[in-house]
């Protein structure tokens, strides 16, 4: 990875740049992390401070500066695994339509995952140029078609798999194997949150299934747990949110308090470890997230046009 | 030559062409093979190109030309010979030897130190001399930081520190109790020994070991489906960790266990995940296949040696000398290997119980041999007889006139479909099976399917039966075997099958030819399928078509039935009995060649590479033919050298850090340049030699007197695990005290010079055990198939829920879980479980909210709760101060102080006594080693 942040003068380079970086050069950070790890043992053999966020044991997610000032407050990662063919929608391909019914040039009889490779097919869809900037976009999407010169579309962004599994970790990690951290849990790592009373990074799986490789496309991989995504929907917001059946908030809220008392007078038999002060503060952050989270999963006070036009059915299952 | 390197050095090789080493220097790039000539500059395309000689190619690309006296230079040093620095391909100019790269020297043990103004003083008799070495390490570097031990932990903290270390669970009151009655002086070096016999140790062992080897029972992306032999595997680990196998063996097993009677061992081959999507896509099919053998070389880079080899996958190695072709060295080491089950030997009990019946079957086959209709064939003309039964794909006989044979032929004609399939070959002569290969008999064939383990030709004559072991032609419906008997035989009957065991009746051979000969080409016809029925398809497994009674007296046919009857039932049982154990531990096929890979794509072979290992010691090259075991087993010796720098420096250091928390080197997955380097060296060398050629023997008293008796001092053996945990437990360093020390943690807030014993937080397998136990729930039940911590979706694709209801099945030590890789554990996942993608050396020790939300509001953690104040009440009584005393001897192993028992005892009467056991079940003290 390129130590230094990229020159701003060149703004189509740094997307260029950060989206290289971002989804395949992962394993730069990766290593980062290694070193990091290796505390000031390494740093003295190497020279340089490695740039690795500093995490303060009882607090894993407290907001940490990021390497230069940021451009967005949020991000929002949609992604839809199993979608509509990008050749049917946002990727005009005059030369398919040329070759249409014809054998793909240089590959007659190859054969790929889905078998024998059969004649080249135009989309369906006729493409026409949208918008001022004349993106071409087909008539499946002819409203979102209407957007295009708010859209960012990249077409440079490939992998080198045509499986759905190793796919979606190409795109979540930047590696199409198992066990790499994911976008979310990078950024997490890296910048902590602002919110102390919501979980840092959560994921929203369609509640009509998982992607395929599920739980790793928001995994930690290895770094800590505490960056893992959150599983979160409104119908099962968190796992262990509320107090387990048979318990009263009264007895929950007494067991709570002897348990800090408990836990304060162990604490005072070894001053100045974190470790245990950190795990005090973890029962206040979860009782914080006790009460946080049940609001921002409260879908009740939203109007039936929102809800009608975002939540998904049951139907239709994989 | 510094103006090459910018494009053609460590960092990046344009037109793959590389100058940092004098091999790949002359060995050139894409378009130039080799790049220098030595001693011919005028043939050497370097140079050509340098010189401005290939047009539109001038070098360097970039910048100025090189001068005509540059040129000049360079012209001279290749008609020299290319004079290269030594060993400037395995070390970087300028740079020290790498310290872990070195022999492991023994150093001499530091003299103990002497508190001051106690110099002039000899060590008086009843002063207890410092007898482990490790304390005088340790010391020697705490004393350059004004540091020193702290005082030994009180007994109480010591026993709980040594269950939960070496046992993962805490101990019970009465033991604690039994230990302070203990009056013997080495009482503790008495319960150290009791915990490392303790075959809870395996169990607690195991967990780091299968971290270290990403065990799953899964097979990862988006299949994920499960693997329900690998279980067996675990418990490999679990026994060889409590039968302290030597280490050295340990990993020999774990390569190439096939070779030594320990055939689950290598189920770490195959431990890591596995895309079973497969497909006719070459490139893909080439892709999967890079990317496990990749898992192969890197784990066992990782796990054995310390080195991350799978950075050589694409280029040499950034830090360590590790060239790409050594990394594919490795890779044709385990290119025979093959994710997949592999069938065990039976046990003997069974193995001999199978070789009793074999010999009822035959002699009943024999009897009966009198019923079958004889084939039709050369020697037997035999007109207007019947039919004989149509072929059947379990079991068919051809009975001739005797005759004296040394070669047997069987030619396939026609198959019911594909390519046609043999389980067994058998040449009866009297009541012998000539066809053996136990015998000396040889098989030859047509061709053999490629590709398939259990289809070898050598299983036509295996005396094993079944598809697991049969033979199968490369070709539709064609093929023949012929035997080669060591001698001349006088034979007299055939049995041929294509699965004995009734589970296969595809591929059966349904037209062909059975001869037999003195001499090759002087062949006999003894048997064909012309005068059989026709075949009447691959459904029947009709009892017994062979045998036709009709037409003998009714006597003898009563006497035939009933003997039948008993063939058939013999048989039942022989296929029931002879059904092996299976195991994943993979399958092994001979490969074919590995070739370098240029920048790791499969799509890009380059030169062939032979199977071999580092050069890091000892390089070891091999033929690019040897067979696939020999291999693995030449790795094995090689990694398992006792000169080896890395196996037993990795190995101690592990241990340590399983000890301690954090290993004397903090990286203990990379010993590298780019490691950590070791805190105390000189104490991981002598751990090291220490483990590899143990002398250190424990003063205990007795011992002591014993040894001037008999003056025999019992060395433990080489590579003994056990020996190093006696060593490092009944050291003054792991004894000491964890509190916190002031001036201590000034100036080593991480304890990296060991001032005091460092606490730390319990495991995610530990938390759980630790509650089932303390509640009194623990099913100890050893070993055997797992339970599941999921509800499982058995789709095409598997998808895993996790439990919130838990009972008696779930309440096994979690190392009998079944783990699926990705897919963590409910309540217990977010206590940094590592997902079995990856060789996880040291989890991360991560305090989050999610944890505590799963352990306070968890059903799990609640049953627990109400199992422990059930427990409570029946130990202690109806009375809440008692309850309170002996809930503190069970969670904390210490009785409440006042302000204790009325706090808990004041919440037990409001909110009852599972609200204060939930309490104590989320304590630090319950979930922190002392």
């Amino acid at each position: 990875m390129n130590p230094s942040p990229v020159p701003a003068r060149h703004p189509l380079l740094n997307r260029r740049r950060f989206l290289g970086d971002a989804a395949c050069g992962l394993g730069a950070i990766a290593l980062t992390h290694l070193l990091g790890r290796q505390g000031l043992l390494a740093a003295s053999v190497s020279g340089k401070e490695p740039l690795r966020p500093v995490i303060p044991p009882g607090q894993p997610y407290a907001p940490r500066a990021p390497h230069f000032p940021p451009r967005a407050r949020n991000v929002l990662v949609i992604f839809c695994s199993g979608a509509c063919s990008h050749l049917d929608t946002f990727d005009y391909k005059p030369e398919l339509i040329r070759h249409h019914g014809k054998p793909l040039p240089g590959a007659e009889g190859l054969i790929t995952f889905q078998g024998e490779q059969g004649a080249l097919t135009r989309s369906p869809w006729e493409f026409r140029p949208r918008g001022q900037s004349g993106k071409m976009i087909s008539d499946l999407v002819p409203h979102l078609g209407a957007l295009a010169d708010d859209l960012c579309l990249i077409h440079s962004m490939q992998g080198k798999t045509n499986t759905h599994g190793p796919g979606e970790n190409f795109m979540s990690t930047g590696f199409t194997r198992d066990g790499f951290p994911s976008l979310g849990a990078w950024v997490t790592y890296a910048l902590g949150t602002e919110d102390q009373s919501l979980p840092a990074y959560v994921a929203l799986p369609d509640p009509r299934g998982k992607p395929q490789n599920s739980v790793n496309n928001w995994a930690p991989g290895f770094l800590p747990a505490a960056f893992q995504g959150t599983e979160f929907n409104a119908t099962n917001p968190l796992r262990h949110l509320a107090p387990p059946p048979g318990i009263s908030p009264r007895t929950d809220a007494a067991t709570r308090d002897f348990l800090h008392r408990l836990n304060a007078r162990h604490a005072e038999r070894f001053p100045g470890d974190t470790e245990l002060a950190a795990r005090i503060a973890s029962y206040e952050l979860a009782a914080r997230m006790q009460l946080a989270v049940p609001g921002v999963a409260d879908l009740s006070t939203e109007p039936p046009h929102i809800l009608s036009c975002t939540a998904p059915t049951r139907a239709g299952r994989r | 030559m510094s103006r090459c390197q910018s494009c053609h050095g460590p960092e990046r090789q344009r037109g793959g062409y590389r100058l940092d080493s004098r091999a790949a220097a002359l060995a050139g790039g894409d378009a130039y093979r080799p790049a220098i000539r030595p001693g011919d500059s005028a043939g050497s395309p370097l140079v050509h190109l340098v010189a401005g000689l290939v047009p539109d190619s001038l070098m360097p690309a970039r910048g100025e030309p090189l001068t005509q006296q540059e040129v000049a230079l360079l012209r001279a040093w290749v008609d020299a010979g290319v004079p290269w620095p030594e060993d400037a391909a395995a070390e970087p100019a300028g740079a020290e030897p790498h310290w872990a790269f070195q022999p492991v020297v023994r150093p001499p043990v530091p003299a103990p130190p002497h508190p001051a103004g106690d110099q002039d003083e000899p060590p008086g008799e009843a002063e207890e001399v410092p007898s482990n070495p490790i304390d005088a390490f340790i010391q020697e570097k705490l004393a350059e930081h004004n540091l020193g031990l702290s005082p030994e932990a009180d007994p109480v903290t010591l026993l709980r520190r040594l269950y939960l270390v070496m046992l993962g669970v805490p101990p019970t009151p009465e033991e604690v109790a039994a230990f302070m009655a203990d009056p013997r002086p080495d009482a503790f070096e008495r319960w150290v020994d009791r915990a490392l016999d303790d075959p809870r140790y395996g169990e607690r062992w195991a967990r780091h070991w299968l971290d270290l080897v990403r065990f799953a029972e899964s097979n990862g992306f988006e299949t994920n489906r499960e693997r329900p032999h690998a279980w067996r595997f675990r418990d490999y680990v679990i026994d060889a960790f409590n039968r302290d196998v030597p280490y050295d063996r340990f990993v020999r097993e774990q390569l190439a266990g096939d070779a030594f009677g320990a055939d689950v061992a290598t189920g770490f081959l195959v431990a890591g995940p596995v895309d079973i999507v497969g497909s006719p896509d070459p490139v893909l099919t080439a892709q999967q296949r890079a990317d496990e053998l990749d898992d192969m070389v890197s784990t066992t880079g990782t796990a054995f040696l310390g080195l991350t080899v799978g950075c050589a996958r694409c280029h040499a190695h950034k830090f360590d000398p590790i060239a790409q072709r050594e990394y594919y060295a490795l890779a044709a080491v385990f290119s025979g290997v093959k994710h997949s089950d592999r069938a065990l030997p039976l046990p003997a009990a069974q193995a001999g119980e199978v070789v009793e019946l074999d010999r009822t079957i035959h002699e009943l086959e024999r009897r009966l041999a009198r019923f079958l209709v004889p084939a039709a064939s050369q020697t037997n003309q035999v007109a207007d007889a019947p039919l004989r039964p149509p072929v059947n794909a379990r079991h068919n006989e051809e009975l001739f006139p005797p005759l004296a044979a040394r070669f047997i032929r069987f030619t396939i004609l026609a198959a019911s479909s594909g390519e046609p399939c043999l389980d067994e070959l058998e040449v009866w002569s009297a009541a012998r099976n000539v066809a053996l290969a136990r015998y000396g008999t040889k098989s030859t064939a047509s061709g053999t399917l490629p590709g398939y383990e259990i289809h070898q030709l050598k299983h036509v004559n295996d005396g094993q039966f079944g598809n697991a072991h049969s033979w199968i032609s490369d070709k539709p419906g064609r093929g023949w075997v012929q035997l080669e008997l060591p001698r001349v035989e006088r034979i007299e009957r055939i049995v041929w099958g294509r699965d004995r065991e009734g589970a296969f009746g595809d591929r059966v051979p349904t037209k062909y030819r059975i001869e037999a000969a003195l001499e090759p080409g002087a062949w006999v016809v003894l048997a064909t399928s012309d005068d059989r029925e026709p075949f009447p398809g691959p459904a029947p497994k009709s009892a017994e078509p062979e045998y036709r009674f009709a037409g003998w007296p009714e006597a003898e046919a009563a006497q035939g039935r009933e003997w039948l009857a008993e063939l058939e039932q013999a048989r039942r049982r022989r296929t029931a009995l002879a059904q092996p154990p299976m195991a994943y531990a993979g399958t092994f096929v001979e490969p074919g060649l590995t070739f370098r890979l240029h920048r790791g794509d499969p799509m890009q072979p380059r030169e062939v590479v032979a199977p071999g290992t580092l050069s890091v010691f000892q390089p070891l090259t091999l033929a690019t033919n040897t067979p696939e075991q020999e291999r693995r087993l030449r790795l094995a010796e090689w990694v398992t050298h006792p000169k080896h720098p890395l196996t037993a420096r990795v190995l101690v250091n592990r241990i340590w850090q399983h000890h301690f928390g954090v290993g004397l080197v903090d990286t203990p997955n990379d010993f590298g340049r780019n490691g950590a380097r070791p805190t105390h060296p000189a104490l991981l060398d002598w751990l090291a030699s220490e483990l590899v050629h143990p002398t250190w023997r424990r003063s205990r008293r007795e011992e002591a007197q014993q040894s001037l008796v008999t003056s025999t001092p019992t060395v433990p053996a080489g590579w003994s695990l056990k020996h190093l945990h006696r060593l490092i437990l009944t050291s003054a360093t792991w004894r000491q005290s964890s509190a916190p020390r002031p001036e201590a943690l000034a100036v080593d807030a991480g304890c990296r010079w060991l001032w005091r014993f460092p606490p730390r937080r319990l495991e995610a397998e530990a938390i759980r055990d630790s509650a089932l136990a303390v509640s009194g729930t623990l099913d100890p039940t050893p070993g055997g198939p797992g339970f599941f911590l999921h509800r499982v979706e058995r789709e095409n694709v598997y998808h895993y829920h996790p439990l919130e209801d838990f009972g008696p099945a779930e309440s096994r030590r979690m190392v009998y879980a079944v783990k699926i890789r990705l897919e963590p554990d409910g309540i217990f996942g977010a206590f940094d479980c590592p997902d079995g993608s990856l060789a996880i050396p040291r989890r991360n020790v991560s305090t989050t909210p999610l944890q505590a939300l799963n352990l306070f509001n968890s059903r799990f953690i609640a049953d627990q709760a109400i199992h422990l104040a059930a427990r409570l009440e029946r130990e202690a009584g109806p009375e809440p101060q008692a309850q309170v005393r002996r809930a503190w001897q069970l969670a904390f192993l210490r009785p409440p102080d006042p302000t204790e028992i009325n706090e808990a005892a004041a919440l037990i009467q409001t909110e009852g006594l599972p609200a204060l056991a939930r309490a104590l079940l989320n304590a630090n003290e319950f979930l922190f080693i002392p």
